[in-house]
């Protein structure tokens, strides 16, 4: 048994947003609940509200292929990503973040929104979604669209206000000859959150081999997820091959900001950052190729 | 404050009064008296308490109980009919998958839950599947060759 | 000799109630009008308590008791006698157990718990156990000096030193001196957990007028609780009633007292049945196994001969003894490696710190000496040029002789087991190189001694049908002693396997166990049990002999049917002979006492000709690959081979030796519990204490090996522990094959692999 608090279910996002406006107390939105539950039992915060957003499938949970790329629900849970042959085939990095993260059993209950807006660190949706360009789509008083990277504020916090919620979140169709990959660096095999992650894109000149753009981002290496500009700059005009990504391998290490936590160092984050950064690239190319 | 919710569980409709704050596990257990879903954490990381719910394995430990409201849910008891064994049972026991058991009903219900959607997966598909349900006696061996072995049953028995 | 049902991999016979859900386990009990308890739990490491305020959870509705060390006053410990139950003024670990409350629910009693004030004084707590030997240290136990202890517990009064244990054998400063070569390594295990899935939960139904207590418990070992709570409660031990069914994995994290002095006391102060659950935080910080420290000096000559040994270990126990001497103890019997050698001195120090308790885990004290003795092994030959298996064969336990504590080697299985498993481990070459890995293969032997002394006894009913039921109570955690104990019956009987029913363990039904530890199940039960069923044969001859009317000396007993020598074309069931005996309805009762032969130790000296039973044996090898750019290491594949004596049930002996072997790659690679520097546990649950998922299993090969232990039951001896022990080293000489590097703290985690390979790029040159 939980602590005490009242559960609240919302038809509409309307009416969760109203509820949201007159709640006397605090609250907490839950969606799959994977998190939220775990934090209420561990009795730190106890809300006096939980505003559950399950009956809102209609209108957050939906994943529509569209012709300027992909809108995904907030709702939507991993296991639908993972199992979605336009994410394995299109935007493989998000595949690859979403297929790991914890196990099935919360890949079946857990959604996209509810790990960005957890907006730890490490989320393994984070990275990949920042390399493919994601914008978010958050509604309140009023409805606007934003760019990711400018989401996340610190470690679980966001730009989120108490009566905003996200709704949506859309990824651009990628260009031709272009791909992604993300690679985890955990302790075990599954089960696991990142002791680094690191997400890469890049788009080449099939002819040449010249790297016409790219974007790198890394997990558990800051106290958000982070873009890393620099090493991103430093691939394009290059041709793409693995010394350049050894070189945007150290730079990602440089912008790369990591704490020694019980889990593990800060010299070895930065150690292992360069080598996942070389191996993310290696693989998005291979995917080019493929 | 207590919700009505309604549910099926185990093929059998259930109408209940249930507190907001009791998991889907606890209702299970102590309202149902279904004890063989099992509590090994309650932080979502073991799987003991592995149910079916419209078709997916989830963790009923971090699932509350009012969610389940208008679900279909399978536990290990609704596994085994009319006195006979689930094939991924029979499985289990001629294989040899289980020790001290206590996994065993979750990591069952996770494999059910596999081989519902991939009636043929490989080997890294099973571990997949299973990955979310700690075992700490079998190594886990023999109950990959149990989800194997009983992949072939259903196949043929399709 | 053939056998028809032993030897046999029959289906385990708890097997169909645990696949569906039948199976009922001491969390699954539930008594009407059940209360439920919860403990407040010091969140210090060290503190003095100035005063606890219960009023505001005394007067909460559906409080119905708060007790505190204040109402009992009693402390408990079959080692040492040093464990208060609820904390007397003083808080020597966090986890220490403060406040007990028993409610309508769980949440009332967790609301309750929060409206506890209590006034500490914070105390530096005493982490480093080095620091704790030192003589100005501050003492965690004043009173030690009088505490009561068992027999094979040294305590040092005025010290932290629970217990020092000696061995001495020859001369070990002689033989240093006249050694060719002298080599010295220093070791260290970490603090883990057992991580069995099962929490740990007891409900107890105590009578605080007639004093009668009935507890259902997790507990491996009821008898030896049952005994702690009787000399804690002050109660008869007829009073007070143990029952056990199903535990869901122990691997010795259930054994000794856990919570059950904890549930007694709060059912007895308020008169009604409770039942105490704990959290899987709870169980982290209730019980763990304890880091260890070891020196180890061996001295060789030239041809590979060692001829000394010395070794120093500390063990840091926490707060209390738990079992912590035993430890340091059994540790001593293991740690001069299973070789011969003629002079060995061994010096274990078992230590009071403030830190959580340490205790049983799969072969005490085995398990970290191994991981010393046999990664210096593998140090030695790579110092000597020497293959690493030819060093060990050359110095290995041979039948006839003589081993560190002074026991003549019985068995010949530990060479057998030494070279399956490195066999098999080579079958193929391997690929020393690709890209950045590097692979590498390893070794390590182990040999474990078992509990001594200790007592069995069993009783078997045979119904008038011809089934029988046996009355044990060695308890069912997964290791499948009642499938084991059931196909003795039914070879001993020429009864159907399926026809013989166990019990679950009752201390006022079934008889006398010592505990379910010490991979002494099937040996001491099982000759038990056997000794039960061959008492049932001699009575079924006297009344066979009656009902047929012949002399018994013309009868005989083939495999469930009687024969007169007189008739050879006639036979009687045992069904029949019983039916026919009792006319209508009745049972034989069949009883087995076993006391296994064993010599006390010398207290000075560890010297005993018969310290242990029996010996276990056995040997693994594992292959792995290291990513030399993250560190990250796989283990492609491990070997274990193990003496078993004889196999009563194949399939279960390699149950035990592959989910050993997992479990020993968790322990080495990812599993710590960690504190922080106020002694308080940062990963105290399942995510951040990593055991070994689906996706971490790797391909393990079980080799069965068969030596026939001369007074086991069908030559079995015990298989239980051993395989955890050599995973580690194992895997550790594979990466000093690997890599050239040896690590020699636990555990061998990503990061300080990476560490070692960035400190010695020298040495993986040429790799």
């Amino acid at each position: 048994m939980l602590k005490t608090f009242e559960y609240l279910q919302p038809k509409t996002l309307e009416e969760a947003l109203s509820m949201m406006k007159s709640c006397k107390g605090s609250f907490r939105l839950i969606a799959g609940g994977t998190d939220v539950i775990v934090q209420i039992r561990s009795g730190k915060t106890p809300p006096d509200y939980l505003i559950s957003l399950k009956a809102l499938n209609k209108e957050l949970g939906i994943l529509e292929e569209k012709e300027e790329g992909l809108d995904i629900g907030a709702l939507v849970t991993h296991r639908i990503l993972e199992k979605s042959p336009t994410i394995q085939k299109e935007y493989a990095a998000l595949y690859d973040g979403v297929s790991q993260v914890g196990s099935v059993q919360v890949r079946n209950v857990g959604t996209i929104g509810g790990n960005v807006c957890s907006s730890l660190p490490s989320a393994d949706s984070a990275a990949p979604l920042l390399i493919l360009g994601a914008k978010l789509n958050i509604v309140g008083d009023r409805e606007e669209s934003i760019c990711i990277e400018e989401f996340f504020t610190g470690p679980g916090e966001n730009i989120l206000k108490n009566n905003q919620i996200l709704k949506s979140i859309f990824i651009p169709k990628l260009p031709k000859n272009s791909n992604s990959a993300y690679e985890k660096l955990g302790r075990r095999k599954a089960m696991e959150i990142p002791v680094v992650g690191a997400a890469s894109y890049i788009q080449v000149d099939k002819k040449t081999g010249i790297c016409l753009d790219a974007r790198i981002a890394l997990a558990s290496s800051a106290p958000t997820p982070i873009r890393c500009y620099k090493a991103e700059q430093t691939l394009v005009g290059q041709s793409a091959e693995k010394e350049i990504f050894v070189k945007a391998g150290k730079l990602a290490a440089q912008e790369a900001n990591p704490r020694t936590s019980f889990r593990a160092t800060e010299e070895y984050r930065r150690s292992v950052i360069p080598v996942l950064v070389e191996r993310s690239l290696s693989r998005s190319l291979n995917r080019i190729k493929k | 404050m207590k919700k009505s919710i309604s549910l099926t569980i185990n093929g059998t409709k259930v109408d209940a009064e249930v507190d907001q704050n009791i998991t889907l596990l606890s209702f299970i257990r102590d309202e149902m008296g279904l004890m063989g879903t099992k509590e090994g954490c309650g932080t979502g990381d073991c799987g003991a308490c592995t149910v079916i719910i419209d078709g997916l394995a989830v963790k009923s430990c971090i699932y509350l109980a009012v969610e389940a409201d208008g679900k279909e849910i399978t536990t290990i008891e609704g596994l085994s009919i009319d006195g006979e064994l689930h094939p991924i049972q029979q499985a289990f026991v001629e294989e040899g998958a289980v020790q001290c058991g206590f996994c065993i009903p979750g990591t069952i219900l996770s494999a059910k839950a596999l081989l519902d959607e991939n009636e043929d997966p490989t080997e890294e598909e099973i571990k997949k599947g299973i990955a979310g349900n700690l075992c700490r006696c079998t190594g886990y061996v023999r109950i990959i060759k149990a989800i194997k072995k009983s992949a072939k049953v259903l196949q043929k028995a399709k | 000799m053939a056998y028809r049902v032993v030897g046999r991999s029959v289906a385990r016979n708890d097997v169909i109630d645990k696949v569906t859900g039948r199976a009922k386990y001491a969390p699954d009990v539930v008594i009407p009008h059940m209360l439920h308890g919860k403990i407040l739990f010091s969140p210090y490491a060290s503190a003095r308590i100035i005063n606890i305020d219960t009023s505001l959870a005394k007067s909460l509705l559906g409080v119905r008791a708060v007790i505190t060390g204040k109402d009992v006053p009693y402390t408990y410990g079959s080692v040492i006698k040093d464990r208060p139950i609820f904390a007397q003024d003083v808080v020597r670990y966090q986890g220490e157990p403060i406040v007990g409350i028993v409610a309508d629910s769980e949440v009332i009693a967790e609301e309750a718990l929060n409206l506890i004030k209590i006034e500490y004084e914070e105390k530096e707590p005493i982490l480093d156990p080095f620091e704790a030997m030192k003589a100005d240290s501050s003492l965690l136990h004043a009173d030690l000096g009088s505490y009561q202890h068992n027999k094979i517990t040294y305590p040092e009064a005025e010290t932290n030193i629970c217990s020092h244990y000696k061995l001495r054998k020859g001369n070990v400063d002689d033989a240093f001196e006249k050694s060719d070569y002298i080599f010295e390594g220093e070791f260290s295990s970490q603090m883990i957990q057992h991580a069995f899935i099962e929490p740990i939960v007891a409900v107890a139904d105590a009578d605080n007028v007639t004093k009668r207590i009935t507890i259902w418990s997790t507990a491996c070992n009821p008898f030896v609780i049952r005994k702690e709570l009787s000399s804690a409660f002050n109660i008869p031990m007829g009073k007070i009633r143990m029952i056990v069914n199903n535990v869901g994995g122990s691997f010795g994290g259930k054994a000794y007292s856990k919570i059950e002095p904890h549930v007694a006391a709060l059912s007895l102060a308020c008169s009604a049945p409770v039942r105490l659950a704990l959290t899987r935080e709870e169980v982290f910080n209730l019980i763990v196994r304890g880091p260890g420290h070891f020196k180890i000096k061996t001295g060789l000559m030239k041809d590979g001969t060692i001829v000394a040994r010395k070794i120093e270990t500390v063990w840091d126990t926490g707060a209390y003894a738990e079992c912590g001497p035993v430890i340091a103890r059994n540790s001593g019997h293991t740690a001069a490696g299973p070789y011969r050698i003629p002079n060995v001195k061994i010096d274990a120090y078992c230590v009071y710190t403030n830190k959580n308790i340490a205790g049983a885990f799969r072969g005490y004290g085995v398990q970290e000496a191994t991981w010393a003795v046999e990664s210096h092994m593998d140090d030695i030959a790579r110092e000597m040029d020497i293959d690493p298996y030819d060093l060990r064969k050359k110095n290995i336990l041979h039948y006839g002789d003589e081993g560190a504590t002074g026991q003549i080697v019985e068995g010949t299985g530990l060479e057998q087991c030494l070279d399956a498993a490195w066999e098999a481990v080579n079958r193929k070459e391997i690929k020393r190189k690709s890209g950045s890995k590097l692979m590498g293969r390893g070794m390590a032997c182990v040999h474990k001694a078992t509990l001594a002394p200790s007592v069995s006894s069993a009783i078997i009913k045979l119904s008038e049908d011809g089934t029988a039921t046996l009355l044990t109570s060695t308890t069912e955690q997964g290791q499948g002693a009642t499938t084991v104990m059931a196909q003795i019956i039914a070879e001993e009987l020429g009864l159907p396997y399926e026809e013989i029913y166990v019990s679950g363990t009752d201390t006022d039904y079934t008889p006398y166990d010592t505990t379910t530890t010490a991979s002494r199940s099937t040996f001491s039960m099982g000759n038990a049990v056997l000794l039960a069923a061959r008492d049932i044969k001699e009575q079924l001859m006297i009344i066979a002999a009656e009902y047929i009317g012949v002399d018994k000396d013309e009868l005989t007993f083939e495999f469930g049917k009687i024969k007169v020598s007189s008739q050879p074309e006639k036979s009687y069931t045992i069904k029949e002979i019983v039916s026919k005996y009792y006319g209508l309805n009745g049972t034989l009762i069949g009883r087995g006492l076993y006391r296994p032969d064993s010599v006390p130790e010398d207290s000075e000296t560890g010297q005993s000709t018969k310290i242990t039973p029996f010996w276990m044996y056995g040997t693994q090898a594992a292959e792995v690959e290291i990513d030399i750019e993250t560190g990250e290491i796989n283990v492609l594949k491990l070997v274990a081979a193990h003496d078993m004596g004889s196999a009563i049930n194949p399939m279960n002996c390699r149950q035990q030796l592959e989910g050993a072997a997992l479990q020993g790659i968790g322990n080495t690679l990812y599993e710590e519990i960690k504190l922080n520097d106020k002694g308080i546990t940062v990963n105290p649950n399942f995510h951040d204490y990593k055991i070994p998922t689906a996706m971490d299993s790797v391909e393990i090969e079980s080799i069965l090996i068969e030596s026939q232990q001369k007074d086991g039951p069908y030559g079995a001896k015990g298989v239980g522990e051993p395989a955890l022990a050599p995973t580690g080293p194992a895997i550790r000489n594979a990466i000093l094959d690997a890599l050239n590097i040896g690590l020699n703290h636990l555990p061998l985690t990503q990061e300080k692999i990476l560490a070692a390979i960035e400190e010695n790029k020298e040495k993986l040159e040429g790799c």
